[in-house]
């Protein structure tokens, strides 16, 4: 569905992606890791098309470089990391999501707003509304701007560590919502992340980056076997009650 | 369509320009007024309304009209509070070009208008241009501006040293006023400003979209920097427009967009109203305070733009530190 074929980005004579490859398989949840200055935001951008690449992105074959905005926005919906925060109200924010489908007079038609509805129900958020954005915590934001992308109805969704704002119980249940997406919605997911707790705990597949290239891409099984995450980031593991963990030396 | 606070903005507005029409160098009764108005009047209050009170109310009206959609539009695309036409050089543009007729063409008069239009519109093109070679970036347009003003006004001081004959003409125009204006004059800045405001009325919602930042909006499917370059084209023709016939008025752009957003925060078609409205309503009160306070004499509006308009933006910051 999703190919990324030998991205590279540079900024003057610093290398920041080299060669990246990957494809994301349909209906799944593939976690990107990585230290800081690895490369991970930057691919994100190159997928917003804010970066300039060489390489190819390809969307079930098709070079999203060469499909409109539009078309490219009713396929790929993003979730950069850094959100603003504007003092709009939260339904005219998530109604944003319909653009790609609106014409430029913005008229909604019945589906918009079915999918603006329907959106905000998901991520349970309806009940914020009338709120104004900038008025919300970090944890509700995020929601909202969930709410967004999930009202701009795309198959595949990339989110740019979504969970940085949170407190820990909103971060589990930010956590659960994705699962859910991949499960009930049949989206595929790819997230940025920087916790490897979490990212063990919610990936169907790992990639792991290092100085702008991927040293591994596979099945978070097979990373755990060959103890990629223990030998890249330098930390031991450890199981309590079921549950995977990674800790410093 | 509106809402009502916006509802509220154009009775104040009637009311202001009214007032506008009422008081003055001579205090004249409503009847009066609408007897100079529609000619049924003594041949002085014919005179007095058409050839001074209405062209002059209705230069207030479209110079606020068009420097604080300006700013509004300005500050909307540069995710900047602080922006406004004098900061991206449009300002300063156009008083280079004034000072340049002035000092070389001295009896070209007509000139001034159209030379002030050039001036700023070139300044926007100029850094439409190099934010374009350097990115578009919202800070790349705001430093590029101070750049650009920076240069220009150090052009305006040399040529004023070698001609000192201007200065004083040239001082007036930097201040902004309004008198003297006629309706004729009025015509082409009130139907490129009116253009300019209904490109960026058609465009509200993706102008809207780019307050989410530049990587949600590219990949809610908005052309980013096309839209940027459209909306700074448009923000130069109104402020161009109004400088033109006003001068360099500065406080407008700057302050009412951020009190037009409080007011009518829901969509930006209703900040837009709200924000054409304001300016509006401010450019005409100062003026008339301008020419009332000390009549016969009479403090240019750009003066009283600033003694109005910079304590309000004092208190505007302080609210908002006191809010964060």
């Amino acid at each position: 569905m999703i190919e990324a074929k030998k991205i590279s980005v540079s900024i003057g004579k610093k290398t920041i992606l080299n060669s990246v490859s990957f494809r994301l398989k349909p209906h799944t949840l593939t976690v990107v890791v990585g230290k800081n200055g690895s490369g991970k935001s930057t691919l994100v951008s190159c997928f917003a098309q804010t970066k300039e690449y060489t390489g190819e992105l390809l969307y079930s074959g098709r070079n999203i470089l060469l499909m409109s905005p539009k078309e490219r926005a009713s396929k790929i919906a993003i979730l950069p990391q850094m959100l603003k925060a504007p003092h709009i109200h939260v339904n005219e924010l998530v109604k944003m999501g319909r653009n790609p489908y609106l014409d430029l007079a913005y008229h909604m038609t019945e589906s918009d707003c079915l999918a603006v509805e329907e959106a905000m129900n998901w991520t349970s958020v309806k009940h914020l509304e009338a709120s104004f954005v900038d008025e919300l915590s970090g944890g509700e934001r995020q929601k909202v701007y969930l709410a967004l992308i999930l009202a701009q109805d795309t198959r595949v969704l990339i989110l740019d560590e979504p969970t940085t704002y949170m407190d820990v119980n909103v971060e589990a249940d930010f956590l659960k919502l994705l699962v859910k997406l991949k499960n009930e919605k049949k989206k595929t997911l790819l997230v940025i992340m920087h916790n490897l707790n979490h990212a063990v705990q919610i990936a169907d597949q790992i990639i792991v980056m290092d100085q702008g290239k991927i040293v591994f891409e596979g099945s978070k099984e097979e990373c755990l076997e060959k103890e990629i995450l223990e030998n890249s980031f330098h930390v031991k593991r450890y199981e309590s009650e079921g549950r995977l963990f990674f800790e410093s030396f | 369509m509106m809402n009502k606070r916006n509802v509220t903005l154009v009775l104040v507005l009637i009311a202001s320009m009214m007032a506008g029409l009422m008081f003055g160098g001579a205090s004249l009764t409503i009847e009066e007024v609408i007897g100079g108005l529609l000619k049924t009047a003594a041949e002085k209050y014919v005179v007095i309304m058409w050839n001074v009170r209405l062209p002059r109310v209705f230069a207030a009206l479209v110079a606020g009209m068009g420097l604080a959609m300006s700013g509004l539009l300005l500050q909307s695309v540069t995710d900047n509070p602080m922006a406004s036409p004098n900061i991206i050089g449009v300002n300063s543009g156009a008083g280079l070009m004034t000072l340049i007729v002035l000092s070389f063409f001295p009896k070209e008069t007509y000139l001034l208008p159209f030379a002030s239009f050039f001036g700023a519109f070139g300044a926007t093109l100029f850094i439409v241009n190099l934010s374009k070679r350097l990115g578009s970036s919202k800070t790349t347009i705001i430093l590029s501006g101070l750049a650009l003003t920076t240069i220009l006004n150090a052009c305006i001081s040399f040529i004023s040293l070698l001609n000192p004959d201007v200065v004083s003409i040239y001082n007036y125009f930097s201040i902004g006023g309004l008198s003297g204006v006629s309706i004729e004059e009025l015509v082409l800045p009130a139907v490129l400003i009116l253009i300019s405001f209904g490109v960026t009325w058609v465009l509200s919602q993706k102008i809207s979209i780019l307050c989410l930042g530049d990587a949600m909006a590219s990949s809610l499917g908005v052309r980013v920097k096309h839209l940027r370059r459209i909306v700074l084209i448009c923000a130069s023709f109104l402020a161009a427009s109004v400088v033109c016939f006003a001068g360099l008025l500065g406080f407008v752009g700057l302050i009412v967009p951020q009190f037009a957003r409080k007011i009518a925060p829901e969509t930006m078609k209703q900040t837009m109203i709200s924000t054409a409205l304001c300016g509006s309503i401010l450019v005409v009160i100062a003026d008339l305070a301008g020419r009332s306070l000390f009549a016969p004499s009479e403090i240019p509006v750009g003066i009283m733009m600033a003694l109005i308009g910079a304590p309000f933006f004092l208190m505007l910051l302080i609210r908002r530190k006191e809010y964060d």
